[in-house]
């Protein structure tokens, strides 16, 4: 802080004393605080492009992608990443995990177009999910894209299209297994204990227009076991070396999904997440290791492909906000009002996150209730948060919010803020401008008995 | 197959004819062999002689069943030829005349293979001692055969006044000499002859003739320095021993040189001492000397070059392409190759891109007879081999990655009884840790070193294959922070002395550039990884023993068929044009060595095109290579090149292939692919050829060739399965 700058006035505030041992620091706290992002002053971002706002760090993009590559590829020769569009779809996003060597995961039409929009060849999109109408699965057959089948009504809708075009599809299987966790997501794909997804291989290995390139798993989200994997991918590996035993037919690929936990702090967890998310390095050995213990021969290792959204992108996201007021609850608690809520910040139903003041305090701090700014009663941020005292106009930055924000948020109330790229030299793009009245009611129709009306 | 026979004997008359003319000056042409027969039928007697006793021999020789090859080739008809003429040249043709030459040509089949057999125990050449002895029988022996008249003169040719007309042109009488010498060949001493011997041997090559006239050159001037007449030059064979050594010698049988060149004149005054020694010896039997020096001299010499026990200089010809600059060009193609096929390549031992922490000669511990060694570990983007903290082994990016075997081979030690050191700790009494030495035959080892404890997923005995998983790297032994030890070494001993081998072929990428490396020493700080082989190229440059290419180019088809040759090189041939090109294709770089025939044909195009290709896709990644002489420029340049290229190569030929454009990395389907030759001499630019590859999913899908303003497209035909 320069000299010349004035004090700034922080108000007292009276602390429970917590019976301990003593120590020379007293009670203070080494929160640091966040004035920068990738070397740009917060307040800068906040000053041209309002608050809230997204702030999104290129750098830490490629830095994250490019350390999940290492921990695969030094593990296994033949490694592919599949960009999540879910995860995070803006465009500028998107492009950056493509410049980094990304295919694309997509599970919708709308995605899928979007993919297509910005320049992913069709022969590079993995089309999942279980939604998948007549003209879309054609438009993927087409472009020879990979097609995840998820349930036999999808197959059979697949084989239509396909011999009506007259032209082979590139599919895999999406197999739910028991891994061992809660709550088993065997709402997706086939599953294989019960040899649901023996039966698909079958149908699809016994129909000429479909060739099976791949089979796919997704386990399940933000999974803090890395066994959970392992035993995935062994259940995996032994469909392939059965298809290979069977029909003699080497499988291309193996996709083990998504699901890598970042280093958010779940809501109830009561340690936190940077402790217990296992890494990369963690979720790679037991994949890979998994799959090189069985014998695939050196030229047939399945390509094993890899579709982590949020554990790529979290980290790289950043909301910055204002606080808008402070006040006292009835049972004395403080609480704080801030400019962005549930709204924009969908995860902070999920994570307790991590926020912290982007201007200089002093080393004392309070509990706090933080809430939005939304007249409805479940917007709370956090249900209890040691700050320092902040006034009205403080700044804030939310760590850890690149994944899903940008793509559950909701128009309800406010309108969404605008989002910006920092890009590798630290220079600030808009890369999703705030939305106004004009973007929202562009889409609205106004019967015209409706147009006109009198207050009395 | 009666009828195939005849006319495959019918063609190896016809080319052995022409052949053992164009033998006798050490070249193997038609045209030159049809202008040879010319020459020598400037004196009708002599030149019907000659053809009667070839066309004898080699008729012979079939019946016989001998090598065809040979025969085709005129090895069994040179010496034939020149008994022939010279029986032309002595004798009238009478009756007996021709009772007697099939049987002279029968004498001289015979003592060919009987020197033949005597010299190819020393893998020694017979040169002109079949016509020497047969000529000297025939002329010892004659004398009693009454009905044999002598050739009193050769008055009856009526132009014989013109001929010898040529001999009093107004030219220095070193020219005179020369010409008449080469004319003495074919028994005839005459400047017309020899001039259009001389100019001939231009044409066929450069290289001898500048020897011939080097050769003779050096002869003229000994002969005056030594005070022997220079008309003695003149005389029947005496100036040809000088031309035919140099010859031989400089380029024929030795690879031209520099050193070659010197070899030749330092031999000279030696021939003079055989001939004029020898002329003695044979006085007391009336036998003229001949070719004998120079058959001699330059048997002796050869024999002496075998016996080196280094070939530093003056290379021996293997393959015999019957041209000195075809020698020369050749036998700079394959040295090149040479220093790629010597070795055994050695893959890297891991997957993805790691660093060389320490290369060969590394200041830490690679030194004394340890020093060709490497050490490999993990870096991440900024250059750090480990995460925060850095306490643990488990924060080592490199530790427990699996650790692959370079090569195949059978597994001949392992040490697997040393704990991971904690970091900083160093184990210096069981300084190697944890290792494994795999055997890939031939005297070659390898050892990998402080592996982590119990990761073997091998054991000793095992085969292992090239890029098979057999253990992790881990932090046993001498080993302060967990990295990968490597080396090559020439025993099964864990610890034993490096041995200084390259690696095959490996990636080093600076920022987002890659180059490939072929054979080479990675260096210390390169980030390297092994090629990764994309199975589009891989399948396209497949070309085994039976593949076929069709093409078709400017309105011309080209069938190509891949063969083996008796060397166990694989080449393709174009059927149409009868056109080879040799090639290598190791598993990472497809590319030719060698091409021999028609430079106007489309093989000759893909075989400047696709002259190296690596067969992994890198974007921006550009592979770079000479040309070994083969690149075709305009016939002016090319004999400059010809004159000059035993001392020194002043036109230069390079080829760049850059990777434009793949579809896909591990399902490709489409590429593009461009490749630029370029001959220059210094910075000047003679010419240049662009080649645009485009593949589809069967292979090749055409070829785009930019020569100048021209272009060209060639494209792939295949054949549609029934």
């Amino acid at each position: 802080m320069s000299a010349k700058e004035k004090l700034r006035y922080e108000r007292p505030s009276i602390r429970k004393m917590n019976a301990g041992l003593m120590n020379k620091f007293g009670t203070r706290t080494e929160y640091a605080p966040v004035t920068h992002i990738d070397a740009v002053p917060v307040k800068r971002i906040i000053d041209e492009y309002g608050s809230p706002c997204f702030v999104i760090s290129e750098k830490t993009i490629r830095k994250t992608y490019q350390s999940a590559q290492r921990a695969f590829k030094t593990r296994y020769p033949k490694v592919q990443f599949a960009w999540s569009y879910k995860t995070n779809y803006l465009d500028a996003v998107c492009n950056v995990f493509h410049q980094e060597g990304s295919w694309a995961e997509v599970v919708s039409g709308f995605e899928y177009e979007k993919a297509i929009r910005n320049g992913v060849p069709g022969n590079k999109i993995i089309f999942n999910g279980p939604e998948k109408s007549l003209a879309e699965l054609k438009r993927a057959v087409e472009n020879e894209s990979m097609i995840h089948i998820d349930h036999f009504d999808e197959l059979y809708d697949l084989i239509e299209v396909c011999d009506k075009l007259n032209k082979k599809a590139k599919v895999a299987i999406r197999v739910n297994m028991d891994v061992g966790v809660y709550p088993l997501w065997d709402r997706f794909g086939f599953n294989y204990e019960s040899f649901g997804a023996w039966n698909a291989i079958t149908k699809i290995m016994n129909t000429e227009n479909l060739e099976l390139v791949g089979l796919h798993t997704h386990i399940g989200t933000f999974m803090l076991t890395s066994n959970a994997y392992a035993i995935a991918a062994a259940k995996l590996c032994d469909l392939a070396i059965n298809i290979k035993a069977k029909w003699n037919k080497a499988i291309q690929y193996i996709d083990m999904g998504g699901g890598f936990a970042s280093t958010n702090t779940l809501r109830g967890s009561y340690l936190p997440g940077n402790d217990i998310s296992p890494g990369f390095d963690e979720y790679a050995e037991a994949i890979t290791s998994t799959i090189l213990s069985y014998d695939f021969k050196q030229e047939e290792l399945p390509l094993l492909i890899l579709e982590t959204g949020r554990a790529m992108i979290d980290d790289a996201g950043y909301l910055l906000g204002t606080v808008l007021a402070n006040k006292r609850l009835s049972d004395g608690r403080k609480a704080m009002i801030m400019d962005f809520g549930v709204n924009i910040l969908f995860t902070a139903f999920w994570y307790e996150h991590k926020i912290s003041p982007a201007q200089e305090f002093t080393h004392h701090t309070e509990d706090v209730v933080m809430y939005g700014p939304l007249c409805m009663n479940i917007d709370k941020i956090r249900e209890s948060i040691n700050l320092p005292p902040l006034n009205k106009g403080a700044q804030v930055v939310v760590h850890k919010v690149g994944a899903y924000n940008m793509t559950q948020w909701m128009q309800f109330i406010a309108m969404r803020p605008n989002v910006v790229m920092i890009d590798m030299k630290n220079n600030v793009h808009l890369i999703r401008r705030k939305e106004t009245v004009d973007t929202l009611t562009s889409q609205e129709e106004m019967p015209s008995y409706l147009k006109k009306f009198k207050l009395a | 197959m009666r009828s195939l026979n005849s006319r495959i004997n019918l063609a190896l008359h016809f080319d052995g004819f022409l052949y053992s003319y164009s033998q006798i000056f050490f070249a193997r042409s038609k045209w030159y062999g049809v202008l040879l027969i010319l020459a020598s039928c400037i004196n009708p007697y002599i030149g019907i002689s000659g053809l009667l006793a070839v066309l004898f021999t080699n008729i012979i020789a079939n019946i016989s069943s001998l090598n065809s090859i040979f025969i085709r080739e005129g090895l069994y008809g040179f010496s034939a030829a020149m008994v022939g003429m010279g029986m032309g040249a002595f004798f009238e043709m009478n009756s007996f005349f021709f009772v007697l030459l099939p049987i002279v040509a029968l004498l001289t089949l015979l003592l060919t293979l009987g020197f033949q057999g005597l010299f190819n125990k020393y893998h020694l050449p017979y040169l002109s001692f079949p016509f020497l002895f047969a000529f000297w029988i025939i002329l010892l022996s004659t004398k009693y055969f009454t009905q044999l008249h002598p050739m009193i003169s050769n008055n009856i040719i009526g132009y014989k006044d013109f001929i010898n007309g040529f001999n009093n042109l107004a030219l220095p009488e070193i020219i005179i000499t020369f010409l008449r010498s080469l004319g003495s060949v074919f028994f005839q001493s005459n400047v017309l002859v020899g001039l259009i011997i001389a100019v001939g041997l231009f044409f066929y090559s450069r290289i001898s003739f500048t020897l011939a006239i080097i050769g003779f050159g050096c002869a003229y001037v000994f002969y005056s320095i030594a005070g022997i007449n220079t008309r003695d030059l003149n005389e029947l064979f005496v100036g040809s021993n000088y031309i035919f050594m140099a010859i031989a010698i400089g380029g024929f049988f030795v690879i031209p040189s520099t050193f070659s060149y010197v070899i030749i004149v330092l031999l000279v005054p030696m021939v003079a001492l055989l001939h004029y020694g020898m002329g003695d010896i044979l006085l007391p039997f009336h036998l003229p000397a001949y070719t004998i020096a120079f058959t001699i001299t330059t048997l002796l010499f050869l024999y002496l070059l075998k016996w080196r026990f280094a070939v530093n200089y003056l290379h021996p010809v293997v393959v015999q392409y019957s041209s000195p600059e075809k020698n020369l060009y050749h036998f700079l193609a394959s040295s090149k190759n040479y220093q790629y096929s010597k070795y055994y390549p050695i893959s890297l031992p891991f997957w993805s891109e790691w660093m060389v922490s320490q290369a060969h000669d590394g200041k830490i511990t690679h030194l004394g007879d340890w020093s060709k060694a490497f050490d490999f570990i993990v870096l991440d983007d900024e250059l750090k081999s480990y995460q925060h903290p850095g306490v643990s082994v488990d924060d080592f990016y490199c530790y427990n990655k699996p650790v692959l075997a370079p090569g195949d081979g059978y597994v001949a030690t392992i040490a697997d009884n040393i704990e991971d050191n904690i970091i900083t700790d160093v184990n210096t009494k069981e300084n190697w840790g944890n290792s494994i030495v795999i055997n890939h035959g031939l005297g070659l080892y390898s050892q990998l070193s402080h592996l982590k404890k119990e990761s073997f997923k091998v054991k000793v005995g095992d085969y292992v294959k090239r890029g098979d998983l057999i253990a992790t790297c881990g932090n046993s032994g001498r080993s302060p922070e967990p990295h990968l030890h490597f080396q090559m070494q020439l025993t099964p001993q864990v610890g034993e002395k490096t041995y200084n081998y390259p690696i095959g072929s490996y990636i080093i990428r600076k920022e987002k550039n890659y180059e490939l490396k072929t054979f080479d020493i990675p260096k210390e700080g390169e980030l390297i990884c092994n090629p990764e082989i994309n199975v589009l190229l891989k399948n396209t440059f497949n070309l085994i023993p039976g593949s076929k290419l069709n093409w078709e180019w400017q309105g011309k088809k080209e069938s190509w068929e891949v063969f083996t040759d008796s060397w166990n090189q694989l080449y393709i041939y174009c059927k149409e044009n009868k056109t080879c090109a040799w090639f290598v294709n190791d598993g990472v770089v497809f590319r030719f060595t060698d091409f021999e025939g028609d430079k106007k044909s489309f093989l000759y195009h893909f075989y400047l095109g696709c002259y190296k290709v690596f067969l992994g896709y890198y974007m921006n990644l550009s592979v770079e290579e000479n040309y070994a002489l083969t690149f075709k420029n305009n016939l002016v340049v090319e004999y400059i090149q010809d004159l000059t290229a035993p001392f020194f190569q002043a036109v230069k030929a390079d080829y760049q292939l850059k990777y434009m454009d793949a579809d896909s990395l591990n399902y490709t389907t489409k590429m593009e692919l461009e490749s630029t030759s370029r001959s220059k001499v210094g910075a000047m630019v003679l010419k240049e050829i662009q080649c645009r590859i485009s593949l589809d999913s069967n292979g090749f899908k055409e070829i785009i060739i930019k020569e100048g303003n021209k272009t060209t497209t060639a494209k792939a035909i295949w054949l549609k399965e029934l």
